[in-house]
């Protein structure tokens, strides 16, 4: 019942006209950096980040998560009419979808993409709601330590599962980690790694590294790249051609189901991310189709499951980052670094203390994903023809939006110098496969794992057994250590069995 | 691992041994218990031990990849970049609207557009980013000795 209460509560929130409007501009914005290749989620809610800081912290959060999830509606319309993904988790769709569009399917793609997404969306919030309150009742019963073995389980979890190499996850995590540092030490009050620069003292800003890493890297990458203009499907502009048909419908129910459960079960583990459950949704449809022959030769389920898996995937990953205030990818750390922007103190409490943002949040996401449905139907040939803009007159803009981002935080030259080392940074990891999340994800946690282990070495008067002598830091702690020998045993394992 | 990973883990190892050495500047452990310089010290040790991991495994088993700098560092990119740091330098002299146009005018200039329409574009751009941001959202910005 009180679940009921908060949500109508919610609603009540997320329906003032003021947070419609925001709630709006972020599908909106979304689904236009969803389409267009070369910005990405966690890049496009850094830079529109600084802008939110006079904004009722509801609203500003209720426009950045709207970026957050629209990008994924925006994502498929690149896939399906010009095969090249806009999101990294659209890059299954192009298989299907842009065999369909080649087969002069592309308008029922296009819808398929758009009703699966609304669905999985949708489902995936109940998942949300149900799963938030409950593992927020769990993690109250958390003290440092555990908090500490959490953080830590979930940075080796996301270090595990973002790149290819475990290793260079980890480094770049414990870089992230360490950036953190930088600055005042909260403890103590004494400055650390600031070489005499006062700039430096107030620490680095997550959303300069973030911006630097994730906008000017992925600019400095397409340099020189963007001269061919893009070859694209024409889209009609009824929106009944749009409208995939009864049959595709039919066939696409149980996909809609799969993709809901796979997206949401994925987004909630840390650092899985929506490409994976994209496809693991695709895996799945191939297995239980009836004619698997039909993918990647215009399969619509081979759409519509991985469309809703990269939604339902959103919804997924909210549960740990409101509940324990544990985000899983740049995007959500981003989200995570928001919240503490405007004051709000993330982890178990948020339920509690911050009604209002944090039930406004959760059913503005379903206002939004409504928006979503009616802006991606009809109006999919407008976003469509944005990618007649050849890239070459828009990063000069991703430029400028950066500056003006990272400038407006502090008003210091310094940051802009700043933001442009970490684009270096964030280019060069590009080029030799360091991911750059996990460093964001140091970055954002970092003073939350610090602040855990310092008073948990207090709680103990200095000694580190405390991490395994309280069985939940104990198991998570495990969990953490059986995510860090796994790819070796896995190794020895192949190689054992391999003649 | 690739090749490249060869010189790239000795850059992280000695990064590493310098954020112990300025870690151990720090004080180690306090009255509150562990003290400002215990967590980098620890990480600067994590730092090295995983560069080392990455510097045997680039050595045993590299996987072969051609991820040499050549194909990633062309002519175009180094001058973007380049230009980026001009902006950044000059940003707080010629203010943020007349820097941000001569960027666009040189970025598209280094894309094979025609300096009219690079001029065009960027000059479009700049007015943009005046009204936007300056005009509508009141964002303050380095001013240029033209007011804007």
């Amino acid at each position: 019942m009180d679940l009921l209460t908060n949500l109508l509560h919610g609603f009540q929130v997320a329906l003032l006209p003021m947070n419609l409007l925001f709630c709006l501009i972020g599908v909106t914005v979304g689904t236009v950096v969803g389409i267009l290749p070369g910005i990405g989620t966690t890049a496009a809610v850094s830079i529109l980040l600084p802008l939110t800081f006079r904004m009722d912290s509801t609203s500003a959060m209720i426009m950045l998560a709207g970026i957050y999830y629209g990008t994924k509606y925006g994502g498929s319309t690149t896939s399906i009419l010009v095969n090249t993904p806009g999101e990294s988790s659209s890059v299954v769709t192009c298989i299907d979808g842009y065999q369909m569009a080649l087969q002069g399917r592309a308008g029922p793609a296009l819808g398929i993409a758009a009703i699966a997404s609304f669905i999985a969306g949708t489902l995936g919030l109940f998942g949300l709601i149900l799963l938030g309150p409950m593992l927020t009742k769990v993690a109250l019963s958390f003290g440092p330590p555990e908090y500490f073995a959490l953080m830590t389980m979930g940075l080796t979890s996301v270090a595990y599962l973002a790149g290819r190499s475990i290793t260079k996850a980890l480094l770049t995590t414990a870089i992230g980690l360490l950036l953190s540092t930088v600055g005042f030490d909260i403890f103590t009050g004494k400055l650390r790694f600031t070489f005499n620069h006062s700039d430096l003292s107030d620490g680095i800003s997550f959303i300069t590294v973030a911006t630097g890493l994730f906008a000017v890297g992925e600019v400095l990458f397409n340099v020189g790249r963007s001269s061919a203009q893009m070859e694209m499907f024409k889209v009609s502009s009824r929106l009944r051609d749009l409208l995939p048909s009864w049959q595709d419908l039919l066939d696409c129910r149980w996909s809609f189901v799969r993709g809901t459960v796979i997206g949401f079960v994925v987004g909630v583990l840390p650092g899985a991310g929506s490409s994976i459950s994209s496809f693991l949704s695709y895996a799945l449809e191939k297995r239980y189709s009836k004619h698997p022959e039909r993918f990647g030769k215009g399969a619509i389920e081979g759409v519509a499951g991985p469309e809703g898996a990269n939604n339902a995937d959103t919804a997924g990953a909210m549960v740990p980052m409101l509940s324990l205030g544990l985000p899983g990818s740049g995007g959500t750390a981003v989200l995570l670094g928001a919240l503490i922007l405007y004051g709000v103190q993330p982890g178990p409490l948020l339920f509690q203390q911050q009604p209002k943002l944090v039930w406004g949040l959760i059913a503005s996401m379903y206002v939004g994903n409504v928006m979503l449905l009616i802006l991606n139907l009809p109006l999919v040939p407008l976003f469509a023809s944005m990618l007649r803009l050849p890239y070459r007159f828009l990063y000069p803009l991703i430029l400028g939006f950066c500056f003006v981002g990272v400038y407006s935080v502090r008003q210091s030259v310094t940051d802009l110098w700043v933001l442009s080392f970490f684009g270096l940074l964030g280019y060069l990891f590009r080029i030799y496969d360091y991911p750059s999340a996990p460093l964001v994800l140091g970055l954002v946690l970092g003073p939350l794992i610090e602040r855990a282990l310092r008073q948990s070495m207090v709680l103990s008067q200095g000694d580190p057994m405390i991490f395994l002598t309280r069985p939940i830091s104990a198991s998570l702690i495990g969990v953490a250590i059986i995510l860090l020998v796994m790819p070796t045993l896995l190794a020895s394992f192949k190689g054992k069995s391999s003649p | 691992m690739t090749h490249s990973d060869r010189w790239i883990g000795p850059l992280f190892f000695f990064f590493g041994i310098f954020v112990v050495w300025q870690a151990s500047k720090l004080e180690f452990a306090s009255s509150y218990g562990a003290g400002s310089g215990f967590f980098p010290y620890w990480l600067g040790i994590v730092i090295v031990l995983l560069a080392v991991v990455v510097i045997v495994a680039a050595w045993r088993n590299p996987s072969g990849a051609d991820d040499t700098v050549a194909p990633h560092l062309s002519k175009q990119k180094v001058a973007a970049y380049l230009a980026l740091l001009a902006f950044v330098f000059t940003v707080e002299i010629v203010g943020f609207i007349i820097a941000i146009t001569c960027l666009s005018a040189f970025l598209l200039k280094l894309e094979g557009e025609s300096w009219m329409r690079a001029l065009a574009v960027a000059s479009a751009t700049g007015v943009g980013f005046y009204l936007f941001f300056v005009r509508m959202l009141s964002v303050t910005l380095p001013l240029g000795p033209l007011g804007f």
